[in-house]
């Protein structure tokens, strides 16, 4: 009557109905089909290659965001993130005719540093994130606007634009082939190393958490100044696609990467959220907006329809938890 | 008043209930006994319209009933106390009472003279005294449970089921409830009481059905069934040995020692713990025992004091620190502070392993091998016997005990050198908590030293080489071997 039963397997079926990223993998195959179909040129290789490089950005963000948000976080000034580091990076460039590499780095240390003001205020003062990264978004933006008046900064040096462009072996675009690189790394670390463990658990249960010996403020804070890190590449990334540092380029770009998370089966309550369901939560937005856009809707459209892909999604996910719950 | 005629239920192809057949009478209180997984809930949840019976009959007065839903139920004068609490705190206690009511509201306006009185009126029968119309935060958690009572009195229920309800308070508080409960019996209610306590079962109870396995094993009048018996029927096997044997297997050495530690409610304290040795913190609830631990663990500020382990003192800042010191706490509350429900068991498990870089499992940078940490969890599973399907099945969907077993679990695989329990068998059935003794005693076996907080005296006399007692911040006394609970009852 007590005999523990170990590893048993359910049907590969259940498995595959009970999970929310092959929901969404599914999704996201059944809409490449239907744009394929309904949108002539969308299953060309040129719109390939130009989707893998618009998902970059928000493909990077969204790998932030999705460490924030596993430990009931969130993170609002990536957005603003994003603009501040191309306008540093640009300025040092252009108007101080710093090495690129100086520049980048310098723009880099600056997104970071956002991130530890966000930990710090999040982890150890205990604020709530909501308002700790919506204050510094405010501020950051003000602050990326002052510096130039609220122009834009152009004619960056050559390399930059043909970096944005370039290929390796002409097929794989260089920013998205950074974004790659980034998934990977930030997946092994969340699923494979300890530290990923400790986001988990905090998202799952703080106090659970420090009980079980997790240094919860050390992890939180790691959390934050990891998504600044993640988007100053974000905002190096853009600043090589757009070809210049704009204070404003990045605006509302984090309600894309929350929208992709939670698309991906994250909870906004915390110990819950894959990378790889994330980044498919980020495919699904730029394929609806980029097939939308092949078969000429309007970009109001878009928003329309991304906010219904948004409602569906978690509602099939949450009827799906509910019912495994029943279950029970 | 209330019959159940052949209730059975299943959940896919599991048969949970079995021709469950029992009468209650009018002013009778009638205990419901069975280890977790026995069926108590599912009845509970039957009869208060949460789930549908499958086959069977209720009848209420003799009259077939129907429920549908919870407020099927309420109409029909069935009222439920949960163990746990489901007041709101910053609304008033008359607030409170009449929350889920309708009755005053005409137009959806509160009519609040008449909630007072209506409310004083409840607490009157009750032979509660308290002001109605202050927020129910400022009064314990013993009061609130009799809030509970009262939101469920208010709507003059012909039968009230009491679902674990003396699980968090103190002796006195439990007094108090016992009180309301002979009140009510003699008001001629009828009272479903489900109790892991035996005593409060004897104490209380005119009759008893024992249910085991979706089955009914005894009913009849609660007087008639003498313990060892009653015991014998919810596990279905013979338990010799309640609590394990005491051998001694204390060593010279010592593991931890406290000067003069404490802080906030907690007077200096001297305490000290050898290897294989079991010490008992006895006291009554806010005696300050669990303030200690948390002081001692780094989880709460300790003011004053020192801290010895093996002999050298150390700082302890939080409870990451403990564990590297080799201090494992096992929590009093599960749900919150000890497990992460939302997560795998072997998530769980794994934990406090990795927070330790137990190498075998994490890497020097970090890397968990998954085979390894599999292996472990699989391991800690079988050896604790925690019934579940496999190591990723969630922990809130385990019964008490098999959770308890997780908390114990993830500590043992971190392999610490000294043990905290606090409340270790708090809402866990008999054969676990059998279980859980013999986890303490085997820990003192292989060497460790343990120190064990309960507020269920005759526990600590049977598993701890010694009972320290705490009265009101302060260890007043220490008892050995063949102390009685008398001894500790007169000096807590």
């Amino acid at each position: 009557m007590n005999t523990p039963v170990v590893k048993e397997k359910g049907s590969m079926f259940k498995k595959v109905l009970g999970n929310q990223i092959s929901v969404v993998f599914f999704i996201l195959i059944a809409l490449i089909i239907f744009f394929s179909v309904g949108a002539k040129g969308f299953f060309s290789a040129y719109n390939l290659k130009s989707l893998l490089q618009q998902t970059a950005v928000i493909g990077i963000i969204t790998v932030a965001q999705t460490f924030v948000i596993i430990t009931s976080g969130i993170d609002l000034s990536q957005g603003a993130i994003i603009g501040l580091t191309t306008l540093i990076a640009s300025g040092m460039m252009v108007d101080l005719g710093l090495p690129i590499g100086v520049a980048v780095l310098a723009a880099l240390l600056a997104a970071v540093l956002v991130g530890v003001v966000n930990g710090f205020f999040v982890a150890h003062v205990g604020l709530p994130a909501f308002i700790t990264t919506l204050g510094t978004q405010y501020i950051i933006r003000s602050i990326a606007l002052l510096a130039k008046g609220g122009n834009d900064i152009y004619n960056l040096p050559p390399e930059i634009s043909n970096f944005g462009r370039g290929t390796i072996g002409g097929v794989f675009p260089n920013l998205a082939i950074i974004m790659i690189v980034i998934v990977v790394i930030m997946h092994l670390i969340l699923k494979k190393f300890s530290f990923g463990r400790y986001v988990y658990a905090c998202g799952s249960n703080v106090t659970a958490a420090r009980f079980s010996g997790v240094k919860t403020k050390k992890a939180i804070f790691l959390v934050y100044v990891l998504a600044g890190f993640l988007c100053g590449i974000a905002g190096i990334v853009m600043m090589c696609r757009i070809n210049a540092g704009i204070a404003v380029c990045g605006d509302g770009y984090e309600m894309n990467s929350i929208c992709a998370v939670v698309i991906g089966g994250g909870s906004l309550f915390g110990g819950e959220g894959s990378i790889s369901g994330a980044l498919i939560g980020a495919f699904i937005m730029s394929v609806l907006s980029t097939g939308l856009q092949i078969m000429g809707f309007s970009t109001y459209w878009q928003q329309l329809i991304t906010g219904i892909v948004l409602i569906l999604a978690v509602m099939v996910d949450t009827i799906r938890r509910r019912r495994s719950q029943g279950m029970e | 008043m209330l019959e159940f005629i052949n209730i059975s239920k299943s959940f896919f192809k599991n048969k949970v209930l079995d021709g469950i057949s029992f009468k209650a009478e009018s002013g009778e209180i009638l205990a419901l006994a069975g280890q977790n997984g026995a069926g108590k809930s599912t009845l509970m949840k039957i009869l208060t319209g949460i789930y549908q019976a499958d086959g069977g009959q209720i009848l209420i007065d003799g009259k077939e009933v129907h429920f549908t839903s919870v407020s099927d139920a309420d109409a029909a004068g069935v009222g439920i106390v949960y163990q746990e609490l489901s007041v709101i705190p910053h609304l008033t206690v008359a607030e409170n009472v009449v929350l889920s009511q309708n009755v005053n509201r005409r137009f959806h306006y509160l009519n609040k003279k008449k909630e007072i009185a209506q409310t004083e009126e409840v607490f009157r029968r009750l032979g509660v005294e308290i002001d109605v119309t202050r927020p129910l935060g400022e009064y314990t958690a013993s009061t609130q449970q009799l809030v509970e009572i009262a939101k469920s009195i208010y709507k003059n229920p012909k039968l009230v089921i009491f679902d674990e309800p003396t699980t968090s308070l103190t002796n006195k508080e439990r007094e108090k409830l016992f009180e309301v409960m002979d009140a009510m019996r003699k008001e001629g209610m009828t009272i479903l009481f489900i109790t892991h306590y035996l005593e409060e079962m004897y104490r209380m109870a005119d009759k008893c059905v024992v249910l085991r396995d979706g089955r009914v094993q005894y009913y009849g009048a609660m007087n008639q069934l003498d313990k060892g018996e009653l015991v014998n029927l919810m596990i279905g096997q013979r338990l010799d040995a309640f609590y394990p044997k005491i051998e001694s297997y204390v060593t010279e050495k010592t593991a931890v020692e406290l000067s003069g530690f404490g802080g906030g409610i907690v007077a200096p304290c001297d305490l000290k713990i050898n290897y294989g040795e079991v010490v008992g913190l006895a006291g009554l609830v806010g005696a300050g025992r669990t303030e200690l631990v948390w002081m001692m663990i780094g989880h709460t500020k300790h003011s004053y004091g020192s801290i010895k382990i093996d002999g050298r003192d150390v700082t302890i800042k939080d409870p990451g620190d403990a564990l590297d010191l080799g201090i494992a706490y096992i929590n009093e509350d599960r749900k919150n502070g000890g497990l992460h429900t939302g997560m795998g068991i072997g998530f769980n498990i794994l934990l406090p392993s990795i927070v330790k870089n137990r190498a075998d499992i994490v890497s020097s940078t970090g890397y968990i091998n998954d085979k390894e940490a599999r292996r472990v969890s699989d391991e800690m599973i079988v050896s604790l016997e925690v019934k579940c399907v496999d190591a990723d099945q969630k922990v809130m969907t385990l019964s008490g005990g098999n959770q308890q077993k997780v908390s114990i679990a993830k500590w043992i695989a971190a392999d610490p050198q000294i043990y905290i329990f606090d409340e270790p068998t708090k809402g866990i059935d008999v054969l676990t908590k059998s279980r859980v003794y013999d986890i303490i005693r085997g820990l003192a076996k292989d060497g460790k030293a343990v120190l064990v907080i309960s507020s269920y005296t005759p526990e600590l006399i049977g598993v701890c080489d010694r009972v320290e007692v705490m009265s009101k911040g302060k260890i007043v006394a220490s008892f050995g071997q063949g102390v009685t609970e008398n001894d500790i009852l007169l000096v807590q």
